[in-house]
């Protein structure tokens, strides 16, 4: 990795910003909203791309960004009678080659208002980091698969139990929740587990306390106070007025070993993996442009990856000789996505999740029928990747859509969470995949989290969609390091 | 305030440089700000320094001893390569309406972040260790605050000294190159030199040779000697690479004597206004020719024209 070349490639490119043709004198303002439009979409995403890869640190790419949004800001000038009257800017600057402007700034507040110079302390500082999880803690994770009903005049509902874990931060069950009215068989909201009573095998008593922890509204905590015993053998938990469901804390994860091995990607072809993997995702979004194989409108996700590609080969974190560009291209192509930039000439040799994805996209009749509601017991630790634990702790299906309840280990959960021009969580560098028992692939993309010492709760939700019929998945967690897979057995549980 | 130490071999970088002045709104009237041999001169405030005390006292800073202030600070401020003129014609259009404005402006507790580089925490619930998240909350918002309002003093700094003029512009970037050239910073200030050397040498290149200014290659040359310049390659593939010291910026550039008639001018061997003695190329690859060059009037901003 060259950072010095890294951050030349940058600061020339906002020198060939500013040699740009005379920017046009912006008009009269037309109103106090209207957006000031400055840097190209070009150098956000070859910022955004070097510090991803850690090749440019934020600060310095903050600071040039900074610089050359002021430097643009300075260079405009207004037409009279508006010369020297501090206002809002009107008009976009046309778009360049390198794709459409980005609006900076708030509005009504000066042309220099959004040229946010950064203050420099004098010296690099580095991300300062929450107190790791101590090693040897009482981390245990039990796959569960069992139901507590609770019903009463107002509600009748469920609790799905996909699993326990137990970390230093808690012991917790993780549960899909579903609530009725019992006389309209209308929905309601997460029903009340105060009143739950829960012993453990040594007589010891727990409150529930109820907490979605960033996770889509089916699923929740159902965190144990105190914290119990990290080896008790069971819970009992009763709902007022149902019997007590046992939960055996005893049962084994059924999964053969995870296998881990090192992988010959680049980070640069790792960031552009990733890139590949939200166009899948956001793909599905458009499924009139997928049928009749029409132009997806996803360009404003591609623009500029051709000069951030440029600038990932000039950092030296991409060969020029990877297949990656050329891939990206192709599944541009494919998706009828043009205005990238990307000139590597298209690869035909796809991975085959990609061609399972795009064969799904593209099939004459796609899914109507969405996936039934349900959940399956799951609960994998897999082995360190690049310095983060994924434990997997649960599936559900709720509205068509198939979520992975996920918690992550790791210094990664206590940094400040960036996502990035194209969606992607540039702290989280995990791609994640899921094989179903049909073979076809699914890509997970986290949707939410929550961070809390150490651990973030993560929500991944899978593209497209897992059926119940799939009995067993196949987990590819991919690092710029190395990767792991993992064989799940599903054991659906219905609502 | 005293000019640092900037001597080169040949003498201070800003002796091809005569002085200039200009006004500033200041107070109630406009009082006379200006430049001779490396040093700002507020001549409407004989007593800075007092003045200073005073205002550190309670009493109020006059513009033209902030600006002395800011001019300080930014001696050695690499932003100031990145933001300010790189030719003539690259006309910075920041008057005083302009600076008075920003300076209202209140950017207030909004986080300071560079696009799409720094998002936002998605609000959620409450974690389960409600007072350790939101003490960790209420640190993370206080360093936004003082962030951002660091970003705003700067931002109004630099600002400020961008309406002193293009005159005032080219001599502070010639401050700051030749602060940088004498402290041969390492890596991490040559990504900056080498953009601010590119970024104004590329469009004399185009004058001199007619080549593309994105075909010109830029690099920072270290040790004795002027540097070096070849053209190599034709059409798409032709490219000017040049490597030239950071000092370049300062004792030529600054000075107004990048291009002297049909030469690109890599140094200064006798430096001296309104007379010197300049190493001039004739094109890439030749060894660069004495020149004995003379200013005339007429140039941009206070920066002398120089003629053969």
């Amino acid at each position: 990795m060259n950072r010095e070349r890294a951050e030349t490639f940058l600061r020339l490119l906002a020198e060939a910003e500013l040699r740009e043709p005379a920017l046009p004198p912006l008009p009269a303002p037309m109103s106090s909203a209207a957006p000031l439009v400055m840097m190209s979409v070009a150098m956000t995403r070859v910022a955004w791309a070097l510090t991803a890869v850690g090749a440019l640190d934020p600060e310095t790419a903050r600071t040039v960004l900074a610089d050359t949004d002021l430097a643009l800001a300075a260079r405009h000038r207004r037409e009279p009678p508006e010369a020297g009257v501090i206002g809002p800017a009107s008009r976009s600057r046309a778009a360049g080659p390198a794709g459409s402007r980005r609006p900076a700034g708030p509005a009504g507040s000066g042309r220099f208002a959004s040229a946010a110079l950064l203050a420099r302390t004098g010296r690099r500082t580095t991300q300062a980091s929450a107190p790791a999880v101590p090693p040897g803690g009482p981390d245990r994770y039990v796959p569960l698969g069992q139901m507590i009903l609770c019903h009463d005049e107002t509600i009748s509902a469920e609790f799905g139990l996909m699993s326990y874990a137990h970390t230093a931060s808690g012991a917790r069950l993780i549960a899909s929740w579903h609530a009725r009215d019992p006389l309209s068989s209308g929905r309601r909201g997460p029903p009340s587990v105060a009143a739950f009573t829960v012993t453990d095998d040594r007589g010891n008593r727990y409150a529930l306390l109820f907490d979605t922890k960033g996770r889509p509204e089916p699923t929740c905590d159902l965190s144990l106070r105190p914290d119990p015993p990290p080896d008790i053998g069971w819970l009992d938990i009763t709902a007022p007025g149902e019997q007590a469901v046992r939960v055996d804390l005893g049962r084994p994860a059924e999964m053969p070993a995870p296998e881990v091995c090192d992988v010959d990607l680049s980070t640069g072809e790792h960031l552009l993996n990733r890139v590949a993997e939200r166009l899948l995702t956001l793909a599905p979004d458009y499924p009139a442009q997928l049928a009749t194989m029409a132009p997806v409108p996803l360009a404003s996700i591609t623009a500029g990856l051709g000069v951030a590609i440029a600038a990932l080969e000039a950092a030296e974190v991409l060969s020029p000789r990877s297949p990656v560009p050329g891939r990206l291209a192709t599944l541009c192509a494919s998706l009828g996505i043009d205005g990238h930039g990307i000139t590597a000439a298209p690869a035909l040799d796809l991975p085959e999740p990609w061609l399972s994805m795009l064969a799904h996209y593209h099939r004459r009749k796609p899914d109507t029928a969405p996936a039934g509601d349900g959940f399956a017991a799951v609960a994998a630790a897999l082995p360190e990747l690049d310095g983060i634990r994924l434990v997997l702790l649960g599936l559900h299906n709720c509205d068509g859509c198939t979520w992975m309840n996920a918690l992550t280990l790791g210094s990664w959960a206590d940094r400040p969470v960036n996502h990035g021009p194209l969606g992607l969580e540039a702290t989280f560098p995990l791609s994640i995949w899921v094989r179903d028992s049909a073979g076809r692939w699914h890509v997970a993309r986290s949707t939410g989290w929550h961070r809390d010492a150490g651990e973030a709760t993560l929500a991944l939700r899978l593209t497209p969609p897992l059926t119940r019929s799939c009995t067993w998945i196949e987990v590819l967690a991919t690092g710029p390091s190395a990767e792991v897979r993992a064989t799940l057995p599903l054991d659906w549980g219905y609502p | 305030m005293p000019p640092r130490d900037n001597t080169g071999t040949n003498g201070p970088w800003f002796t091809c440089l005569p002085g200039c002045e200009t006004e500033v709104p200041c107070g109630p009237g406009r009082h006379t700000i200006g430049w001779e041999a490396g040093s700002l001169r507020l001549t409407s405030h004989p007593d800075a320094e007092g003045e200073l005390v005073l205002a550190a006292l309670g009493g109020e800073k006059a513009r033209c001893v902030e600006l002395a202030e800011a001019w300080a600070r930014h001696a050695d401020d690499l932003s100031i390569l990145a933001i300010g003129p790189r030719h003539p014609a690259d006309e910075i259009a920041v008057g005083w309406d302009d600076v008075t404005a920003a300076a209202q402006v209140s950017l207030g507790p909004r986080p300071v972040s560079g696009p799409g580089l720094a998002g936002q925490p998605r609000p959620g619930p409450l974690a389960s260790q409600p007072r350790a998240t939101l003490a960790r909350a209420t640190a993370r918002h206080r360093q936004m605050q003082e962030a951002a309002l660091a970003a705003q003093r700067r931002r109004d700094d630099i600002l400020s000294l961008l309406a002193l003029g293009y005159g005032f512009q080219v001599r502070l970037i010639g401050q700051v190159a030749a602060t940088h050239a004498a402290r041969a910073g390492g890596n991490q200030v040559r990504p900056a030199l080498v953009a601010a050397i590119a970024g104004r040498l590329a469009p004399v290149a185009e004058e001199w040779l007619g080549i593309d200014p994105d075909q010109v290659e830029v690099s920072l040359h270290q040790g004795p000697g002027w540097g070096s310049a070849e053209l190599t390659g034709h059409g798409e593939d032709r490219r000017l690479r040049v490597s030239l010291p950071a000092g370049w910026l300062a004792s030529v550039w600054a000075c107004g004597l990048t291009r002297v008639g049909r030469y690109l001018v890599v140094a200064v061997e006798q430096p001296g206004w309104p007379q010197a003695r300049a190493l001039g190329l004739r094109s890439p690859g030749a060894e660069p020719e004495p020149l004995d060059v003379r200013a005339g009037p007429g140039g941009p901003g206070d920066v002398p024209h120089w003629e053969v």
